[in-house]
């Protein structure tokens, strides 16, 4: 990380009524790289991807994007620093169809601000298939379909629109092992193109085999940092549960 | 929108409402040989479109997930202004028409503002924005019966005029429901108040203004409300601010027999108004039969009760 | 979440509190602590409190009930209509229409699963059409002398008795007993609650069915009071409560309130209705006022729930 990281996080702080959820994280992913954010349900995660994604503001520090302090009003705006989140609640709206999900927010329009549905179709259309080939009928509300094509869509228009930091919350969650695989491929291909990957996840293994490097946020603390290549899951482990590393030898 | 098909049955282009009202009428003609006159068909149509145009804007305010039940108050307040501002010459005319819209539309964004940006519950929000309104009307004329000395032609033509034999009001209703037709199934704003009445917060996260919209959606309500006052004031010339509040409540009858989903995110304008010439034919039958106000009231209750509950039956099965 | 808590409690004392301040303003006005006044005073919040401790109870459960305003006059012209059979079978036959639409209410919300402010509303213009359909819009007389005396009480009214009487049973009844326990839990979370094995369907059937025996018995003791039974009264007795019970502490999600709390909710917009009846404000401006404050209140609650979620 020699030049300025993709995007940055520095001494990010966020109070809830008195809560002190994230006390002053450091953060940074780099161009292709896939950084992995571990840590109990309560220690910040879901905070601090919040804060990325431009649903709260933080307290206090300065988010960075391509080394330039940036603030987000709204998700609208940390989308168009090209900061995509794939939420674990998928945060589809239910009553509309694949396309409308695919495009919402950013809807093609032609004059007028009128709906140009076709094409919205074609290119929905064609992400979906190129994601999953079998995913076929996107016409209808999402609340008919599997959790797979919901996920699929998800997944589709986060990357489709010039993405540079996806952020993948729990992405294995509710996945089999097939599914999981496939994420696992959506990742490897995504950082070959250069794109960050900010995984949160409480799966260890998972992250040991997916990630360059994996964070550990503990009460709202960055408690330690490790490169999988160097260290062993249990070390991992450790680092989530006491927020720090045992002696050598001693860990079971 | 949402219920847009894609290769499926008949069902998913006609709700079954456009089915009732055919029912309705049909039953209707056979009830009563007066029924299919002109001159009460035309009156069947024109009561319709007073509260079809108050129902049009809750429609909207609904499928964005929300109530505005200070509808019938806007309603009142706008008659009572247009009739204040003296449409007596052409000036006062266009005045009489414009600001109670405008006012309309303002109360809107305020009930619109205290909703989706302060987060109030809209149904308690909105009925005491309605008492406001109320007691505002009330004491702004002393609880008197509003008249306009001297209505210009031109004011009086707004409701009364007939191009090609029916009646301006009906003109204009059926204009207003191909245009939120439009609006709603293909613009962006549609299209974001759908997603806000599916999921207002996946909504946000995909960036959509959700505050801008919703509120929006309010101001419109406001404004239709008040368009329609301001055609009660150009039809009768005058107004009796003690009657207040018989339109919200069929209007709200409509918007949910039409098919708008009380949790927002699914209704179509058209539908709304095949709702609201089914309450009109009903309520007009009763009429012709005999059956006053309080049987009107109680019929309607039990519409409303019986729509929603059919409705939420249906979604139900449809959902397992 | 402690300090959350303690912020919400302080809003909420800063809306509860206008009551003293009200109260020594109120002193100023002439009359104000006349013995005639304070028993017009007493008079009027015993109708309408008695509404609202069933209004609150059912708000506590998550639900809403704007049909107590109907049932109300259903209740006042049922009791007149009654009385030749006695009192008894007057005051029984009120409470017994108050809690049939109370369990028309709870079955629309719990069995058809409709939102409740809409199935209660429903209800409110079926009863509303029923029972001006049948006086044929016009009140009922009742003048029997056991009646009458029921709208008197010297030196306190018999209504004022009734609905403190009334306050007490629901308090014990819903911070000393399990029912009460299991209502809070409800109107928090249905599902926990459902999880935890309590009968949600019938805890809230029952709190409707309160709501409109409460509602129907204060229509029964207005109507005493006023020696008729009319069909058209109560129309604002929907806004009164939710006011009274928004500043006492409930809130439109559920979960939250306490009896205590609504009558203090209550004495204050009563206050503030009797002073402006005093200084002789028309009743149009005194219909602002209430509608101005349940927005505001409304809103209060709106952003209060936002500064607590996170």
């Amino acid at each position: 990380m020699a030049a300025a990281a993709l995007v940055e996080l520095v001494g990010i702080t966020r109070h809830f009524a008195g809560v002190h959820a994230l006390k002053g994280v450091d953060l940074a992913v780099g161009a292709g790289e896939v950084v992995a954010l571990v840590g109990h349900n309560g220690a910040g995660k879901s905070v601090l991807v919040q804060i990325l994604s431009g649903v709260f503001a933080p307290t206090g520090g300065e988010i960075r994007v391509a080394g330039r302090p940036v603030t987000f009003a709204s998700p609208a705006d940390a989308r168009r620093y090209g900061i995509e989140t794939i939420y674990q609640t998928l945060a589809l709206a239910d009553n509309l169809d694949a396309p409308a999900n695919f495009f919402l927010g950013r809807e093609l329009r032609r004059a007028f601000g009128f709906l140009d549905k076709k094409r919205m179709s074609s290119e929905a259309a064609r992400a979906l298939s190129d994601l999953n080939p079998n995913f076929i009928d996107i016409e209808r509300p999402v609340r008919q379909m599997s959790g797979g094509q919901r996920q699929a869509i998800a997944i589709a228009r986060a990357i489709h629109f010039d993405v540079k930091l996806l952020v993948m919350d729990e992405p294995t969650a509710a996945l089999g092992p097939h599914e999981t695989a496939q994420v696992g491929e959506l990742i490897a291909r995504l950082r070959s193109q250069g794109i960050g990957i900010l995984l949160i996840s409480h799966d260890v293994r998972d992250v040991m085999r997916l990630a360059d490097r994996i964070v550990v946020l503990k009460n709202g603390e960055v408690v330690g940092e490790v490169r999988p290549a160097d260290s062993s899951e249990d070390e991992v482990v450790d680092l989530i549960i006491r927020g720090r590393r045992l002696p050598s030898g001693s860990a079971a | 929108m949402s219920t847009r098909p894609g290769t499926r049955s008949i069902a998913d282009f006609v709700s079954p409402i456009w089915i009732v009202l055919v029912v309705a009428i049909v039953a209707a003609a056979l009830i009563s040989d007066r029924f299919l006159s002109p001159n009460n068909v035309l009156a069947v149509l024109q009561q319709g479109v007073i509260t079809g145009i108050v129902a049009l804007g809750m429609t909207v305010v609904l499928i964005g997930g929300q109530f505005d039940l200070s509808t019938g108050a806007i309603v009142m307040m706008a008659a009572v202004m247009a009739l204040l501002i003296g449409p007596s010459h052409p000036a006062g005319v266009a005045a009489a028409i414009v600001l109670p819209v405008l006012a309309g539309a303002t109360v809107g964004t305020v009930n619109g503002l205290a909703v989706y940006k302060a987060g109030a519950n809209s149904i308690v929000a909105t009925i005491g924005m309605q008492f406001f309104l109320v007691g505002a009307v009330l004491a702004a004329v002393s609880g008197q019966h509003v008249r306009a000395d001297d209505i210009a032609a031109s004011f009086s033509a707004l409701a009364g005029a007939r191009p090609l034999g029916i009646p301006l009001p009906v003109v204009i209703f059926a204009a207003l429901v191909a245009a939120l037709s439009v609006v709603m199934g293909k613009t962006v704003f549609g299209r974001h108040v759908y997603a806000i009445g599916g999921d207002v917060e996946a909504s946000r996260r995909a960036g959509i203004a959700v505050v801008r919209t919703g509120t929006a959606t309010f101001a419109l309500s406001g404004a239709l409300a008040a368009f329609s006052g301001v055609l009660i004031a150009s039809l009768v010339g005058h107004v009796d601010p003690t009657a207040i509040g018989r339109y919200e409540f069929p209007a709200l009858t409509a918007v949910v027999l039409g098919g708008t989903s009380l949790t927002g995110g699914v209704g179509r304008p058209a539908d709304t108004a095949a709702a609201i010439l089914v309450i009109a034919v009903i309520t007009n039958v009763m009429t012709i039969l005999d059956y006053q106000y309080p049987v009107q009231l109680l019929v309607q209750g039990i519409v409303l009760a019986g729509a929603v509950a059919y409705y939420s039956w249906r979604r139900a099965e449809f959902a397992r | 979440m402690n300090a959350g808590l303690f912020r919400d409690t302080l809003i909420r004392l800063s809306l509860r509190t206008p009551l003293l301040p009200l109260l020594v303003a109120a002193s100023f006005v002439d009359g104000f602590w006349s013995t005639g006044n304070l028993r017009t005073l007493a008079e009027s919040v015993s109708v309408d409190g008695i509404i609202v401790i069933g209004m609150t109870v059912v708000m506590i459960a998550g639900g809403f009930d704007l049909a107590v305003g109907s049932v109300l006059a259903m209740g006042g012209v049922v009791a007149v209509l009654l009385l030749p059979h006695g009192l008894v079978a007057s005051a029984l036959g009120a409470a017994a229409a108050g809690a049939a639409a109370g369990l028309l209410s709870g079955t629309l919300v719990t069995r058809l699963r409709i939102n409740p402010f809409i199935a209660t509303l429903a209800v409110m213009v079926m009863v509303r059409g029923g029972i001006l359909a049948y006086t044929d819009t016009r009140p009922v007389v009742g003048l029997e002398d056991a009646f009458l005396a029921l709208g008197g009480g010297r030196p306190l009214p018999y209504a004022f008795l009734i609905m403190l009487a009334i306050a007490v049973a629901a308090h014990v009844l819903l911070s000393e007993r399990p029912w009460g326990r299991h209502v809070y839990a409800v109107g928090a979370d249905e599902r926990a609650a459902a999880m935890a094995g309590l009968r949600v369907t019938r805890i809230k059937m029952q709190c409707y069915a309160l709501s409109g025996v409460l509602a129907a018995l204060a229509g029964m003791l207005l109507a005493a009071r006023l020696g008729t039974g009319s069909p058209i009264i109560g129309e604002a007795t929907p806004l009164t409560a939710a006011a009274a019970a928004l500043i006492g502490g409930a809130s439109l999600r559920g979960g939250e309130g306490s009896i205590p709390g609504a009558v203090a909710g209550l004495l204050f917009v009563g206050c503030l209705v009797n002073v402006m009846n005093l200084l002789g404000v028309p009743s149009y401006y005194q219909r602002m006022v209430i509608g101005a404050m349940l927005f505001a209140l409304v809103v209060t609650d709106g952003v209060l729930l936002r500064l607590r979620r996170r």
